[in-house]
């Protein structure tokens, strides 16, 4: 099926036309998009409206009764010291595990696309920390990382390092081990979609490098990367707005401690909607930040990097 | 076995109903009509719950035709967050077990039904005074007790044996120099099992060191508060034990699961928890040797006492929900419930079982007594988190005692 072309016209005009159509009984085609945008409006929009509203508000503990504060909430989240320093720390986990994951993903896709004996092997295994649920991976990773698992143990067999290490006591070797976690359950379905993607680049490309003389790592970067780069900035800001967000890894091993030198927003809402003082009109503060960072971020890289971006 | 569980439950119950039935028991809540449905929403204190718990549902329902009781067991990390969200919403059961130090959150919210207009005081006259006094918040009885724990010190006997050792520590000090000895001789890998993340970071460890030293967690009009000295004589000796390589190096990644493992591995030769302890040493660990003993003194004795309790939300189906507490606590129901999950009883005539009069259970029935429950303050939730943070920081930053208690002071409101 081949891409439907689109005429260059002026705003007007697509308006016009626009109208036009709908006059023509293309409206039939707003009811086919109808009880997809009704679920949207559902479980997206109406929490949403109702979680900015929240936000105006001071509610804590289990009373039900909340009290206008307008932007209080927002006032009090932007001087808090805490805050900024969990802002810093989102930003360290989103880029840490997304910046390496999206390095080792390609190197890891690559090797899918060579033939070797144990390859279908290979492929299952890559595919298991996907198959597994994050929180599962999250409690197995706590246990290794104890003073007396699995994690040192291994470093000890190497002669490596002291082996009782609190990976998970204090930072940075928490902040460390969060994000090799994060790495590892990220990698695979990155690595299985760019995968895919490098199965369409065709054959002729590579064999017409080999024939100038370009080596494996040359080919890879000359030919697979830029004809992949579109998937790959599109599976980049999935995994980014996935590990913003990402709740399970950080809340079963460290819970955002020890004092919220492992928090990211996402557990910071948590912990402050959640337990504590249950101050629910903080929290939703919170989230209404985390969607607004996630909302300008994400229109301001698709701007200026998926659409400039040559269609392979 | 599950059947097996489900019909024992079921065919005892339906011989106590009869003989309930028989004796005239029943007290006013029995007068209303009982009917409809009554969600009940309990702890899960381990795989044996949901057998045991739908048991109850279906004796009860077999008693009282026109009920249709709901059993929901949710998971216990998210079991606060749920009730809260719940009872935010409108939506609240209308019985739920819950830990006492929960009870005044809930109470302030006025949520809550007074256990002493729905029941009869003889019926509450069957209760453990000690445990019904702890259960009070504002002279009301919003909760009433199903099980109570006390707090001990369990010593593996091989570890101190291994360091020429054999009696556990009377004070804190004499823990830390066991404790010392031992990790050094190889008794254990480390001295003491602590917790550091997870609620009774705070709201168990904190009370063990901070009221053996005199400390108070409420004043004479019952508001929580913070008495300095003691403050810092206790964090100092949490403070001692983790500096000085007592504990397990990864406290603040410690929490209470992972503290028992370490006690049952062998890898940690004391900790401070419950009776359930001793089944799972039984079973899981039987070659750990070990023994309980009373909480180190400061300057005092004292442990920490704990019960689990069931509340009534308003606007709920109070009568029949009452009715199967009542249900709950037969006797022989509750006495049953209370051993297989290894705590204490709250019914006095409970504790005349043999299990309580020696072995390792002993030490906590005598316990109980010098034991203190937290102040059921609807701030004590908030105090806990501030207070748990806090010793993290004098765990990993160096924060001293002094700076940790202003804070933990500041956020009592004291």
């Amino acid at each position: 099926m081949g891409a439907i072309p689109v005429p260059a016209v002026a705003v007007g005009s697509r308006w016009r036309d626009g109208l036009t159509q709908l006059a023509g009984g293309g409206w039939r085609l707003y009811g086919y998009l109808l009880p997809t945008a009704l679920l949207l409006v559902a479980v997206f929009a109406i929490p949403l409206v109702q979680t900015v509203w929240i936000s105006f508000h001071a509610q804590k503990g289990l009373s039900p009764e909340r009290v206008w504060v307008g932007l209080d909430n927002y006032r009090d989240l932007f001087i808090d010291a805490t805050f900024w320093q969990i802002a810093l720390q989102t930003i360290v986990w989103t880029v840490g595990v997304v910046g390496f994951t999206t390095v080792i993903a390609f190197i890891v896709a690559s090797v899918m696309q060579v033939s070797f004996r144990g390859r279908a092997f290979f492929r299952v295994v890559l595919l298991l920390p996907w198959a597994t649920s994050l929180a599962l991976s999250a409690v197995v990773w706590r246990f290794a990382m104890s003073p007396y698992g699995l994690v040192n143990e291994t470093i000890s067999l190497f002669g490596f390092f002291d082996v009782s290490i609190a990976w998970l006591a204090d930072i940075p070797q928490a902040g460390v081990a969060l994000i090799f976690v994060g790495i590892w359950v990220s990698v695979p379905a990155t690595a299985v979609m760019l995968a895919a993607a490098m199965r369409s680049v065709p054959r002729e490309l590579y064999e017409a490098a080999e024939l100038e003389g370009v080596g494996t790592i040359g080919k890879s970067l000359f030919v697979t990367l830029p004809l992949i780069r579109r998937v790959m900035l599109t599976v980049t800001l999935s995994n980014f707005v996935l590990v913003f967000n990402s709740f399970p890894i950080i809340y079963v091993m460290t819970g955002g401690g020890p004092v919220h030198k492992t928090d990211i927003l996402a557990t910071y809402l948590y912990r402050t909607g959640f337990s504590g003082s249950f101050d629910t009109g903080r929290a939703s503060a919170i989230a209404v930040v985390i969607i607004a960072v996630l909302f300008v971020a994400s229109i301001i890289y698709v701007r200026f990097f998926i659409n400039r971006t040559k269609v392979a | 076995m599950k059947k097996m569980l489900r019909l024992t439950g079921l065919l005892s119950a339906v011989a106590l109903t009869a003989v309930g039935c028989s004796s005239g028991e029943h007290g006013p809540a029995e007068e209303g009509k009982i009917e409809g449905v009554v969600q009940w929403t309990m702890l899960d204190y381990g795989p044996m719950m949901k057998d045991w718990a739908e048991g109850m549902a279906e004796a009860f329902e077999a008693e009282h035709p026109g009920v249709d009781v709901q059993v929901t067991l949710p998971p216990s990390n998210s079991y606060q967050q749920l009730l809260t969200t719940q009872v935010r919403g409108d939506n609240a059961p209308d019985i739920a077990a819950l830990p006492t130090a929960w009870v005044s959150a809930f109470a302030d919210a006025g949520v809550l039904v007074d256990w002493t207009e729905v029941v009869d005081q003889e019926f509450l006259g069957r209760f453990e005074p000690t445990l019904l006094e702890g259960a009070k918040f504002d002279g009301a009885l919003y909760s009433l007790p199903y099980l109570a724990t006390s707090r001990a010190l369990f010593w593996n006997q091989g570890a101190f044996a291994a360091a020429g050792e054999s009696v556990a520590p009377a004070t804190w000090d004499e823990l830390i120099a066991q404790g010392t000895s031992i990790a050094e001789a190889g008794g254990a890998d480390n001295g003491i099992a602590m917790q550091g993340t997870g609620v009774e970071a705070f709201s168990a460890w904190f009370p063990y060191v901070y009221w053996s030293n005199g400390g108070e967690l409420a004043d004479p009009d019952g508001r929580l508060a913070i008495d300095q000295e003691a403050c810092i004589a206790g964090t100092t000796v949490l403070q001692r034990m983790v500096e000085e390589g007592v504990s397990q190096p990864n406290v603040t990644a410690t929490d209470s699961g992972d503290m028992l493992s370490l006690f049952m591995s062998g890898e940690a030769a004391m900790t401070i928890t419950g009776p359930w302890l001793i089944g799972m040493l039984e079973s899981e660990a039987p070659d750990i040797d070990f023994a309980v003993a009373p909480l180190p003194k400061g300057t005092t004795s004292s442990t920490l006492n704990v019960q689990d309790a069931y509340v009534l939300f308003e606007g709920g189906n109070t009568a029949a929900a009452a009715e199967f507490a009542r249900f709950l606590f037969d006797p022989e129901i509750a006495d049953q419930f209370v051993e297989e999950q290894g705590m204490l009883p709250v019914l006095t005539e409970g504790f005349n079982a043999p299990r309580y009069q020696e072995g390792p259970l002993k030490a906590f029935v005598e316990m109980l007594p010098t034991g203190k429950f937290v102040p059921n303050d609807p701030n004590w939730l908030t105090l806990s988190d501030v207070g748990g943070r806090e010793l993290q920081a004098m765990y990993t930053d160096g924060k001293t005692p002094e700076a940790v208690c202003a804070a933990i002071a500041v956020a009592a409101g004291s």
